[in-house]
């Protein structure tokens, strides 16, 4: 199957052909039977190709599949190849299963708007997008998924572009990842004047063989790379435009926080670790902002009113995480969270989804309420992944959020891993603020609760099975081995060399009995968390209200997202459109304007003049002829 | 005395285009009056046919008929360009207000004579092969301008044409003349060689230029283009396609292996030929771009842009090596798709509009968007604009010019391309934001060879600007092939 590795990519191609150029002929029915038929197909694909790979030894898992030479120019080549390796296969399974199950929900979530086939086409044009970057093997290629990413995101958050905030929301989302995309284009742009090459393998290795640890060069193209991830997997400082991002339908916020889109960021990072592991300075940077955001987003969720905006948020922290474990060098664990993370993420959102769905566009938690006996699939369904984001053993995140915080204290010590404990706490605290908030106490809204069709209950039980067990795949305390980071490690072998290596050597038996108490006091930090939520908003509902009037300055820091945006605002955004407006009254309509009117004018004067000699006399175009012939040999002969 | 022998096998595809020429005339004297299809069918076929067995034979090098008849990669290439022209033409000919009236089985068998005579140009081993092949193609290309014989404007540009053409014929034929008598051989490899030995420096470039000035009228160089856009405004829409892409590759590849031949010679005299070639260049792509600017009419507007186009080709040669040969390949493959496929959404807005005045193009985007869409995608690409196929194009002739140092051309070359713009701007203006003069009319009606024909263009303006390197293999390998690397 990996010969026909193509097929990934082809089949959603192929579902954006089929609806653009028959789906409004065939109707609606044909349009979600295509869209989920050829992500479902795709998905069955990549299975195929997982197995393939698990069924080589481990060390030959690495299969690369030349399609075509893109483009040839002197000794410039760049070839069009797919690259199956653990990591990309691993990754093609997680955008596909997910992207699967979130097109079956839409079917359903999207059943009554006017836009249906242009929404699905979008749809399919992200998945492909996004397997595009998963799978290309070389930097260009996963240029072209990157960007195509960036373009889909935006036409999707605009999805609904008549109204305002929704198009903002697009273009704010379009612009903020192109500050980022220009870091990592000038990345790229560097690999390739250092390599002369954009290969993964061939710069990996030269990169390997050629630089010594801590190489400024090599510092210096991490860092614009990860200026991309930032960009694209809204870390500090460009987060921004995720939270604006939820004026989108809501399965695609599902499909951006969980399948596609934001995840580009770390399996990029994770993807160029042979670059990063050289650079000591890239790793703190890359850690160190990844820690940032994962406490700080955190901190923001607590107080947010809007539903899906403190989930928002929640993507924001999870995804600090993953880049944490990547900086500490951990690139499996952190591949192995964003896998996690994918299934409950992608299933909060669907809940979410549900939920606003059945109370006809509400998003705001207070004035939800009592809604478990209402809409049970989606109250169970959003407690399984609330215990497993929080980190509740046995559930899916609790193995891979533990063992990024025991990389971390193993790494880089109890200060940095106490921080990320806080954020584990206040993820817990929020989350279940929100499930107390909506499911729990009395009802605070008016009218009927629309009951969810089968479309969407199902994608969310699928969702639920693989949150609750999704995990085991890399518990080694319960079976002695992590398959995910086994399966990874061909990929990651150059990793161990550079980063603290000889830590894991040094009494086994002793860590084991740490790690175990490490995994008692993670789960313990999420319990409390759990617990305070319980008091604050069950038992004592009050309780929050008090704080609020009592911390009320720092309340309204939180609630106003650190007035980050107004900072931006002031301090980019303005200065920005006054210098533009300045220019095009001055510079353009004066300077360039004139230029360009000018040369249009002399170019018509010039024409009228010359059209002039066109006489329509044949005797003219025959002397003409003479004079030409004479001309020539005058130049020639007289010279 | 040995009777001349002739290797058929390497005739084939003109063969087949020649019986065929000679098919449809007897089926349209024999057959019933609802002939019309079948002789359509029957040109397409055997252009068809003929392309398949030039393309199969691609990469034979042999000559015949004692050297007069000379096939190799590079000219098979050229026939393909030729072939795939009278093909496209073919299909897109049903629409044409001009003629559809008129009865059209000497039209294609006229266009099938004009393509084999072409052909045999393009192989012409010596001048004699070069004079019949150019007089077999040029005279019924006279007759095709001219075929609208209802039409006033038709007439003019036929005799217009036939007149000046027997004018520049004459001193083509004057040029060769000087050439034989200084080397006493008709044959362009034995000139090539004698001219080096002559040591005869003035009278070979006095030849030479004659000769030169008698094939730039074909090629439509500036100052010799006067013809041009009298003879295309007033020809049958198809024709003018088929004259903008075939007579002109015609006169350039004679030119190119008149070079080639000539090269060893011309270096040994210490002629400069480029010098002479860059300044026609130079003029063409201003004169063709400029005048361009004012026009009204449509038609008359691609006929300007065809002339400012052949500028651009002779930068290619002007680089005087082989990637510049290349890069002329690529360009006329990508010029062939663009420069038809306009030609052909003129031909069909013309037919429901009764003229190809800009006004006629006035809200074609509401009455007929796909028409609209692909005439965009061929004025786009023919101004150079990236992903089309156009920039390929240019992109690899301004390179050829850069590496080779000729600034002055790749400046010119790109400024005019930037002035192209606008005039294919104003076709694009009144299709997508004008209004139309009659709000109600109906989507223009289109036969269903033209709509074949146009997606079939509009996909390879599309697709050769995504995805080039098959063209450019291809037109890398032929070169190479010819030239022996």
């Amino acid at each position: 199957m990996l010969e026909h590795a193509w097929l990934i990519l082809a089949l959603p191609l192929a579902g954006v052909a089929g609806n653009i150029f028959l789906g409004g002929r065939l109707g609606r029915r044909f349009v979600s039977a295509l869209s989920c038929g050829v992500v479902g197909l795709s998905f069955v694909v990549s299975v195929a190709c997982f197995l393939e790979l698990l069924a080589m030894q481990p060390a030959q898992r690495h299969f690369e599949r030349h399609i075509f030479t893109w483009f040839l120019s002197g000794s410039f080549k760049v070839e069009g190849t797919l690259l199956l390796d653990p990591l990309s296969v691993l990754m093609t399974l997680v955008v596909s299963g997910v992207a699967f199950l979130i097109h079956v929900y839409s079917t359903g979530y999207m059943a009554g708007d006017s836009g249906y086939r242009r929404y699905f086409t979008y749809l399919n044009l992200f998945t492909f997008s996004m397997l595009t970057l998963v799978l290309g093997g070389n930097f260009l290629v996963l240029y072209v998924g990157w960007e195509a990413v960036g373009l889909c995101s935006y036409l999707l958050i605009g999805f609904w572009f008549q109204k305002k905030p929704a198009a903002d929301a697009g273009r704010k989302a379009f612009i903020v990842n192109r500050i980022g995309d220009f870091g990592f284009a000038l990345g790229i742009l560097l690999i390739f004047r250092t390599f002369g090459t954009l290969e993964f393998g061939e710069v990996f290795s030269g990169a390997e063989r050629l630089f010594p640890s801590g190489s400024t060069l090599i510092t210096g193209i991490a860092l614009l790379l990860f200026a991309g991830a930032t960009g694209k997997s809204a870390q500090i400082p460009l987060y921004t435009w995720l939270p604006d991002a939820m004026e989108g339908p809501t399965p695609v916020s599902a499909l951006i926080h969980a399948a596609t889109m934001v995840t580009a960021g770390v399996y990029m990072v994770a993807r160029c670790s042979a670059l990063f592991v050289l650079s000591p300075l890239a790793l703190a940077v890359v850690a160190i902002v990844g820690l940032a955001t994962a406490v700080y987003a955190a901190s923001i969720g607590l107080v947010q009113n809007d539903l899906k905006r403190v989930l928002a948020y929640s993507t924001i922290s999870q995804l600090g995480y993953m880049f944490l474990a990547c900086g500490v060098g951990a690139f499996a664990v952190g591949i192995f969270h964003l896998m996690t993370h994918a299934f409950f993420k992608a299933l909060l959102f669907l809940v979410a989804g549900a939920v606003i769905h059945a109370l006809a566009g509400e998003q705001d938690i207070t004035k939800m309420g009592g809604l478990r006996s209402k809409l049970p699939v989606s109250y169970w369904s959003f407690l399984i992944a609330a215990l497993a984001i929080a980190g509740v053993f046995p559930f899916a995140g609790f193995f891979s959020k533990d063992e990024i915080l025991w990389e971390t204290l193993l790494r880089r010590g109890p200060l940095v891993w106490a921080l990320g404990a806080v954020g584990a706490l206040m993820t817990a605290f929020y989350m279940f603020r929100l499930l107390f908030l909506v499911f729990h106490g009395t009802a605070r809204h008016e009218g009927h609760v629309h009951a969810p069709p089968f479309s969407i209950k199902l994608p969310l039980v699928c969702l639920a099975v693989l949150s609750a067990v999704g995990g085991l795949v890399g518990a080694p305390l319960l079976f002695g081995r992590h398959f995910v980071k086994e399966f990874l490690s061909p990929v990651f072998r150059h990793v161990n060399g550079h980063v603290a290596a000889g830590t894991h050597e040094a009494g086994a038996g002793h860590f084991v009995v740490s790690e175990l108490s490490m995994a008692v006091v993670s789960v313990s930090i999420a319990v409390l968390g759990i617990v305070l939520a319980y008091r604050f908003y069950v038992i004592s509902p009050d309780v929050p209200q008090r704080l609020k009037e009592r911390f009320a300055r720092l309340y309204s820091i939180l609630f106003n997202k650190y007035y980050v945006d107004e900072i931006y605002d002031t301090l980019f955004v303005r200065p920005l459109v006054s210098f533009a407006t300045a220019l095009w009254r001055h510079v353009d309509a004066l300077i360039i304007d004139g230029a360009v009117n000018g040369s249009a004018f002399l170019v018509e004067t010039a024409s009228k003049v010359s059209r002039r000699l066109q006489t329509g006399g044949v005797q003219n175009y025959a002397l003409s002829i003479v004079v030409g012939a004479i001309a020539i040999l005058a130049f020639w002969l007289l010279r | 005395m040995s009777f001349v022998s002739v290797d058929f096998g390497l005739l084939v595809p003109e063969l087949v285009v020649l019986s065929a020429a000679f098919l449809v005339l007897v089926v349209d004297l024999l057959g019933s009056r609802q002939r019309g299809a079948s002789l359509w069918w029957l040109t397409l076929c055997g252009l068809g046919l003929a392309l398949l067995l030039a393309a199969r034979g691609w990469n034979l090098s042999a000559s015949t008929l004692s050297g007069t008849f000379v096939l190799d990669p590079f000219v098979s290439t050229v026939k393909l360009v030729f072939l795939l022209s009278a093909f496209l033409v073919t299909l897109t000919t049903l629409d044409c207000r001009l003629i559809s009236r008129l009865s059209l089985g000497e039209y294609y068998s006229l266009l099938l004579f004009a393509t084999f005579g072409f052909m045999v140009l393009a192989s012409a081993g010596d001048l004699i092969m070069i004079f019949i092949g150019l007089e077999m193609a040029s005279i019924p290309c006279y007759i095709l301008a001219g075929y609208a014989f209802e039409d006033v404007k038709s007439n003019e540009a036929g005799i217009k044409y036939f007149l000046l053409g027997a004018f520049s014929s004459a001193i083509l034929l004057y040029g060769m003349s000087f050439l034989y008598g200084l080397c006493g051989s008709t044959f362009l490899s034995e000139i090539g060689f004698s001219i080096g030995q002559s040591g005869q420096k003035l009278l070979v470039m006095g030849a030479f230029g004659v000769f030169l000035a008698g094939l730039t009228f074909k090629m439509t160089v500036v100052p010799f283009h006067m013809w041009v856009p009298d003879t295309y405004e007033g020809s049958p829409t198809p024709v003018a396609a088929f004259f903008s892409v075939v007579s002109k590759t015609a006169g350039l590849v004679v030119l190119i292996r008149i070079l080639a031949y000539f090269k060893q010679g011309f270096l040994a005299l210490e002629v400069d030929w480029t010098q002479v070639l860059s300044i026609l260049s130079v003029l063409t792509m201003v004169v063709g771009t400029v005048i361009g600017v004012v026009q009204t009419n449509v038609k008359r507007l691609l006929a300007y842009s065809s002339i400012a186009h052949v500028g651009y080709l002779l930068i290619g040669l002007c680089a005087g090596t082989s990637a510049g040969i290349d890069s002329i390949v690529i360009y006329l493959f990508v010029y062939l798709f663009m420069s038809i496929g306009a030609f052909a959404v003129v031909t069909a807005v013309s037919r429901a509009e009764g003229g190809e005045e800009l006004a006629n193009f006035r809200g074609l985007n509401r009455r007929s968007p796909l028409l609209a869409a692909s005439m965009a995608v061929f004025l786009i690409s023919l101004t150079g604009i990236p992903p089309l196929a156009g920039f390929i194009g240019k992109f690899f002739i301004f390179a050829v010019a850069i590496e080779e140092k000729l600034y002055t051309l790749a400046i010119v070359g790109v400024l005019t391309s930037v002035v192209s713009l606008f005039y294919y701007c104003k076709i694009l203006k009144a299709m997508y934001f004008a209004e139309a003069e009659d709000p109600g009319a109906a989507p223009v009606a289109v036969s269903p060879g033209m709509r074949v024909g146009l997606v079939l263009m509009s996909f390879f303006t599309l697709a050769l600007g995504l995805y080039p390197v098959p063209l450019v293999e291809m037109a890398r390998s032929a070169v190479r092939l010819w030239l022996g690397s």
